[in-house]
Order: C-alpha cells, then structure tokens, then sequence
C-alpha cells in the first residue's frame, strides 16, 4: 500500500472530489427545499457544502492531514444529514450542530496525537476517568431499549461509552507499545464488565472485538486470538442465557415475521424499506422512511436504501471500506508501535461498528444496538466518530512530519558529503 | 514494527472481508426475497403509492379483464361473477382480505413501482395520470371457472385444484373452495375462505406420493427422503410468481415409519400445486418446470416490459427411471392417481401437455377429485401460445 501523502495531484484530485461531493448535497437539498418550499432546506444547500469545504481544507491549514479521509468523512456526515432532513428535520438541525462540534473535536484530536506525549501518568488518569464516566449511568444513568446507558447532564443528553471508546484505544495502545500486559487487560476488563452491567451488549461487543484484534496485533498470538474467539463464543451464549431482550433479539433475527406486532416489527419495517428501494431506490423524498421505528439511529441504513436503492447503498459501504483502507495505510506507515496501534484500533472500531449495525439491519446477524458512525442521529455517536477520524489524522500528521525530517536529514547528509 | 505492520493488513484484510459478507448477503437477500418482503400486506408504501397511481389491469391469458380500475378510481373484477368467485384467490381483492394474491404480491407492477426513471419524468413534464403496468396471467378464466362449476356440482365446499402446463410450468387453472365474490365486500365469509388453499394449505399425498417412491428405487429411510428432496420436499420454495408454502418430508429417517411414508402419510406434506409439479415431472421425463402465473407484464404504453421465460426448476428422476414413475399413473385418458383426499393425473399428449391434481378435502367419496378433473378437462383445448377455446366454439 502507498504511503499516505500529499503530493499537488493526490490535493487537485482531493479538491475535485470534494468538489463532487458538495455538488451532490447542494442538489440534494435543493430538491428537497424545492419539494417542501421550506428557506431551512436552501440554507441546507448552502451550508452543508460549505461544512464539507470547511471540514475538507481547513485541517490541512494547519497540520499534514489525509484529505482523502477528510472527504470520505465529511461525504458521510453529510448523507447522515440529509437523510434526517428528509426525514425529521429538527434532527437535521441539531445533526449540522453536532457535525460543526465534531469537525472541532476531530482537530482536537488530531492536535493531541501530534503534540501529546500520553505518558504513563496520563494514561493512568485517562482510564480513571473513563472508569469514572462509565460508572455514571449505572448510578445515574436512564435506560433505552433495554440498555441503561445514557447519562443527563443540565438538560444534555451523551452516552459515555462514546467517549470512552477514545480512550480505550490510547489505553490499549499505550499498554501494548509498551508490553505492560496487565494494566490495558484490567482496564479492557472493567469496560467490558461495566458495559454488561448497563447491558449495553453492542457496544461491549465492539469493545471486546477490537481489544481482541489489537492485542493480536501487537503480540501476534494466535492462542491469545483463538482463546478470545473461543471466549467470545461463550460469553454470547451466557449473554443469550442470561438477559431477556437478547433472547428476543435473536428469535427477531430468525424470523422477524413470526411477531410482526410486536418484537419483531422493526425489522420487518426495514427489510421492506430495502426491498422497496430495490437497486436503485424510491427517490429522495418519496417512500414512508418513519414507518421503521428509530429510523434515525440504529436503521438510518435502510431509510438510505429505501430513498437511493441498493446499489447506492453498496456505494456507501465502499466508502465505509476506504476509509478503512486509509486507516489501515495511515496505521502501517506510522513510525512508533503506539501510533500505529492507536489508528489501527480507531480504524477497526470504525470498521466493525459499521459491520455490526449494518449487518444487523439487513438481517445478517442479530440486531444490536449501535449507530451507524457519522450517519446516524446523535451527538455522542458523531463526535465519536469524528474523534476516531481525528486519531486516524493524528497518527496520519505524525508520519507527514516523520517523513519531511527524513527528506531533510537525507539532504542534509548529501550536502556534508558534497 | 514490521511484524506488526503485517498483522495490520491482516486485519484490515479481517474488515474487508466482513464487508463483503455484507454486501454480498445484502445484494442476495433483497434480490431473493426482496419481492416478498415488498409484497407483504404491512407494507404502507404500497398503499401510499394506491393513492397517487391508479392500478394497472389484470388479465387471464385470453385477454379477459379479471381486475381493472373503475372511471372513479375504484377497483373493479371481473363482470362475470361466477369468474370472479373462481379467480379471487389468484387475482386478489380491493379489501386485501387473501394474502399473496396477484394484487398484492405483483403490487410493484401494478402499482408503477417498476416505472423507469425516465418513463416518470416524461409524466412528470406531460403531466399525465401515473398508471401502474398491465399483468396478464397464464391462467384461463374459462378453465377456472368449470373447475368450479364441477366442485359445486359434486358438492364439495373445500377444495382446490391446480391444472398446469408440463412442458412450460405455466399455471392454466388454479381454483380454491370456499370461495367468495370480490365485489360483494359486506358479505360473511365463509370460514377458509381467504386462503388459497392451492397453494397455501398442507395435505397427506397419499398415493399422489406414488410417483417419488417409485423413483426412489430400493425403499430404505434415506433413499426415500434424497427422492422427496429431488421432487423439491423440505426445499424453500422462492418462485418468482407466486408464494407457495414449502412441502414437508419428515428428516428423521425413522425406519419403523418407512412403509407409512412411502404410502404418503405420517408427516408427509404437500400443496396442491406442489402435487400438480410432481404429475409435470412424471410427464415431462423428469424435468420440473417452474410454476408460472405472469404470461406477460406490459407497460402503460402498450410496450412489454417482462416477459418471463420457461426455466427448469429441477430435475425430479433419471430418465431411465421415467417408465417406473408414469406406471404409477393409470391408464385412462387422464392418468391419475386417486387417493382419499386427491387425484392426480397428466395428459400424455403433447398438443394438450396439461397435468392436474383435484384435492377434496371435505368428500366422502374418493372417486369426487377424479370426476372433477375430468369434468373439467374433457372438453376443454388450450392453446399453448395464449388463446383459450372449448372444442365447441371450434365445431368439433
């Protein structure tokens, strides 16, 4: 794979492409401001290209980024944003908000990967926090769809697991870079422990599979990787055993048409948004979108295929598998073991997050309850999202540094010879 | 670091993989049961789209309007009644009181959904009325309706028979009793009435299950399921035309039930038209044609849209098995296979390339299902190419 660069083709060839992007979403908006005559769609038109140009060239101005990533990122914020307007407008509003806050956080991100030491200290303090937040709906926290872990703070709602998952990821790689074995297990350990006391079983999911892979990654063992599996396998038997809605989700998954009425309706609803979107969709802005219950979360991908079709829907997904192709470049280039397990990680955070929400809506797996990152509705979710992608950067800025110092020692080797 | 590197592309390699499930999977599920599920009667698009698009018309192979809209927009069926009452589990009704009709699960022809992009902007900029495609079934009218006239003459209030073309898997006849009239919709209905029974309901073969134990040669637990499977028992059956419930052979290969299965009973299950596939099969050397309902799809512009084409669903026997199974068929214009419940049969000519199969399901006499299917056929010459006519209007 090439190293992730910036050379004036690789930038015209960024620029044209988020030239594209802009174009779709001011058309996109347009009709739908065209359809409803209402001036909050043209502000649309307006103002998420101009987020998309904002988000794509601002960075750069300031660190070495990969625009290609910014791109694909901010294409995939938008088409989130789109769809909620088409859907429930009010969500769209505060999606633009939260999309705003995340292009912020992303640079936050991006700056403390590249000026941060994240010594021992730190990470230590990192993890007691993180300790901390996923306490907190435990104690104080409100349940949804059977999971009891969203906190509300002065009339703001988050779920911390979102947050957490950052710092899990410097957590792990900073235990791992460092052969310090037992201080990322513990931690990996009490996530995962205090995520199935929340019963939030998806995003444990989550958690577990990518402290599995990364520890594979940074050790190479495969006892160590096959012993997870084996684990995992029995920890989604207990799981099954254990909690009631897990038992329901998996008969809805068997057969969703057996209790249409009730437990199952949801996904009878989207199996028959995707089919009546067949290859090439309703037409944005036709179709009954809010018939799937939480159509603006966990099934935004089926209201995505029912108003673009299949075919668009596929697209998406290749979208999903570049930026795990950039993530993984950005990881493999990177200099340090620790940078390179931190994109990595936020790569296959991304990567298997969009995999088990996905293949839970068209019926692949067992439906569980995570977003879809940077498209579904939720402040949490998309600066989560945004902050994985601002990891990504920070390693991605790290390894442009790397390779100037390198050009310049290499010239200045050459002048001491002359 | 370079290790890891490695390991890294594995693992993206991991991702990439997982995403090809997902698009394959996604791809193959809405390609494959996608109509089904769009079919389905809690689909609110279909009845959204009722709003904006009037239907498109139904017609049996003749031409002969069998579902259409009103001047008011109102769907309308067949004028005579006794072809409404024969054809309303095919053809469907306004209230969406049978599942799995044409109304509802070619919805997406009728309803315009299958209208390309650039066939709605041209309304669009015309501003025309939007007008769902016309769908002309293989079935005769004619045909369905003597099948009725025959039942109630025997007297039999629950039944069904299939007549199907063994050479092309066209489906001629499909009838089901109780039965009830699509205009009428204060009427009661009888009790089973909304089913199809034809392909909805079960029943034990019996001797209609004659033709896969012959072709099973030596009668062991395991030889006989391979040769119900072959027939297509225990297979999921996806037809594109039309929802048939899936045929049962028990899968525990319990020898002590060996002679019971062979007979047809003790699990073994079958529909209707299931029954009438395995009479094509005997009659057509083996091979099991795909049961056809859509002769042809036109647009509103007169222009064929879909013209589906014969395609082989499986192959039942060997053709060296072929005189072992048509023994099992009688010798007496129709060959069939009288049972309790039903006759099965085929003609063996190859203008009139018909089998049939007659279920009873409420007869006390076993020789009822076997009178209605010849009754029904007797007179009666279809030709294969679309047009419909009894040998006398033709003056023989």
């Amino acid at each position: 794979m090439k190293k992730p660069g910036a050379s004036s083709a690789e930038r015209r060839a960024g620029k044209r492409l988020s030239g594209v992007v802009m174009l779709f979403y001011a058309s996109a908006f347009l009709l739908l401001a065209l359809r409803d005559n209402a001036w909050q769609g043209y502000a649309l038109a307006v103002g998420v290209p101009a987020m998309i140009w904002l988000g794509t060239n601002l960075l750069p101005h300031f660190f070495p980024a990969d625009r290609l990533l910014l791109t694909l990122t901010n294409f995939l914020c938008a088409l989130g944003i789109l769809v909620l307007y088409r859907t429930q407008p009010e969500l769209a509003y505060a999606q633009v908000i939260f999309y705003g806050i995340g292009i912020g956080a992303m640079a936050l991100c991006t700056w403390a990967v590249r000026l941060l030491p994240f010594g021992r200290r730190m990470v230590t303090l990192l993890a007691l926090v993180s300790l901390f937040l996923l306490v907190l709906p435990l104690v104080a926290g409100t349940e949804k769809y059977g999971a009891k872990n969203w906190i509300y703070i002065g009339g703001v709602s988050f779920q911390p697991s979102e947050l957490v998952k950052l710092s899990l990821l410097v957590v792990l790689a900073s235990g791992l870079a460092a052969r310090r074995f037992w201080s990322w297990l513990i931690f990996a350990l009490a996530c995962l422990g205090l995520l199935m006391l929340q019963k939030d079983l998806g995003t444990a999911l989550l958690y577990y599979a990518v402290t599995l892979l990364l520890a594979y990654a940074a050790t190479g063992s495969w006892t160590l990787l096959l012993g997870g599996l084996g684990g995992s396998a029995g920890a989604a038997w207990l799981g099954y055993r254990m909690f009631s809605h897990v038992k329901r989700r998996v008969a809805v998954w068997q057969n969703p048409w057996a209790d249409y009425e009730n437990a199952g309706y949801q996904m009878v609803q989207a199996l028959m948004a995707l089919a009546s979107g067949g290859l090439f969709g309703m037409g944005l802005g036709l179709g009954t979108p809010k018939a799937i219950p939480v159509f603006e979360t966990d099934f935004i991908f089926s209201v995505i295929c029912e108003q673009f079709g299949l075919i668009f829907g596929l697209c998406v997904l290749l979208i999903y598998v570049a930026l795990v192709w950039r993530g993984a470049t950005v990881a493999m280039a990177a200099r340090r073991s620790f940078h390179g397990l931190l994109a990595m990680g936020a790569t296959l955070m991304i990567g298997l997050q969009t995999f088990v929400i996905i293949g839970g809506v068209i019926k692949l797996i067992p439906l569980t309850g995570v977003t879809l990152p940077f498209i579904s509705s939720g402040g949490s979710s998309m600066i989560s999202g945004m902050c994985l992608t601002g990891l990504i950067q920070g390693v991605a800025s790290r390894n442009e540094d790397a390779l100037a110092e390198d050009a310049d020692l290499a010239y200045m080797q050459g002048e001491v010879r002359e | 670091m370079k290790k890891q590197r490695f390991r890294f592309k594995i693992l993206a390699l991991v991702v990439f993989g997982l995403f090809a499930l997902l698009a394959f999977y996604g791809g193959y599920s809405v390609l494959t049961y996608g109509d089904r599920w769009f079919a389905s009667s809690h689909n609110g698009r279909v009845r959204q789209q009722k709003q904006t698009v009037a239907a498109g018309s139904i017609l049996d192979r003749d031409g002969t309007v069998l579902a259409s809209n009103a001047a008011d927009g109102t769907r309308v069926y067949a004028e005579n009644p006794a072809v409404r009452r024969a054809m309303v589990h095919v053809v469907g009704d306004r209230d969406g009181r049978v599942s799995n009709s044409v109304e509802s699960f070619h919805a997406s022809y009728l309803y315009g959904f299958r209208t390309s992009l650039w066939e709605r902007v041209r309304l669009l900029l015309s501003g025309g009325e939007r007008v769902g495609d016309t769908v002309r079934l293989t079935l005769s009218a004619d045909l369905c309706t003597r099948l009725t006239s025959a039942f109630e003459r025997h007297g039999v209030r629950t039944g069904a028979a299939v007549v199907m073309d063994w050479q092309t898997g066209e489906i001629l006849a499909m009838v089901s009793l109780p039965s009830f009239d699509p205009m009428d919709a204060e009427a009661e209905l009888p009790a089973g009435a909304r089913y199809n029974r034809a392909t909805q309901t079960l029943l034990n073969p019996g001797a209609a299950f004659a033709p896969v134990a012959a072709a099973c040669g030596p009668l062991t637990p395991e030889a006989l399921q391979a040769a119900a499977e072959a027939f297509g028992y225990n297979d999921n059956f996806l037809f594109s035309d039309l929802v048939v419930e899936n045929s049962v052979y028990p899968t525990d290969r319990d020898a002590g039930m060996l002679a019971q299965r062979a007979a047809g009973t003790d699990g073994v299950r079958a529909t209707p038209l299931h029954l009438c596939m395995t009479a094509c099969a005997a009659a057509n050397g083996g091979q099991m044609m795909t049961p056809r309902l859509i002769l042809s799809v036109a647009a509103p512009d007169g222009k064929t849209r879909h013209t589906p084409l014969p395609t082989v669903y499986r192959t039942a026997f060997r053709a060296e098995q072929m005189d072992t199974v048509r023994a099992c068929f009688t010798e007496d214009g129709l060959t069939g296979i009288a049972s309790d419940t039903c006759y099965l049969g085929y003609l063996p000519d190859i203008g009139r390339p018909w089998a049939v199969c007659v279920a009873v399901w409420d007869g006390t006499d076993a020789r009822i299902p076997a009178a209605v299917a010849e009754e029904a056929l007797a007179q009666q010459n279809i030709n294969s190419a679309g047009g419909s006519r009894n040998s006398a209007d033709r003056g023989e």
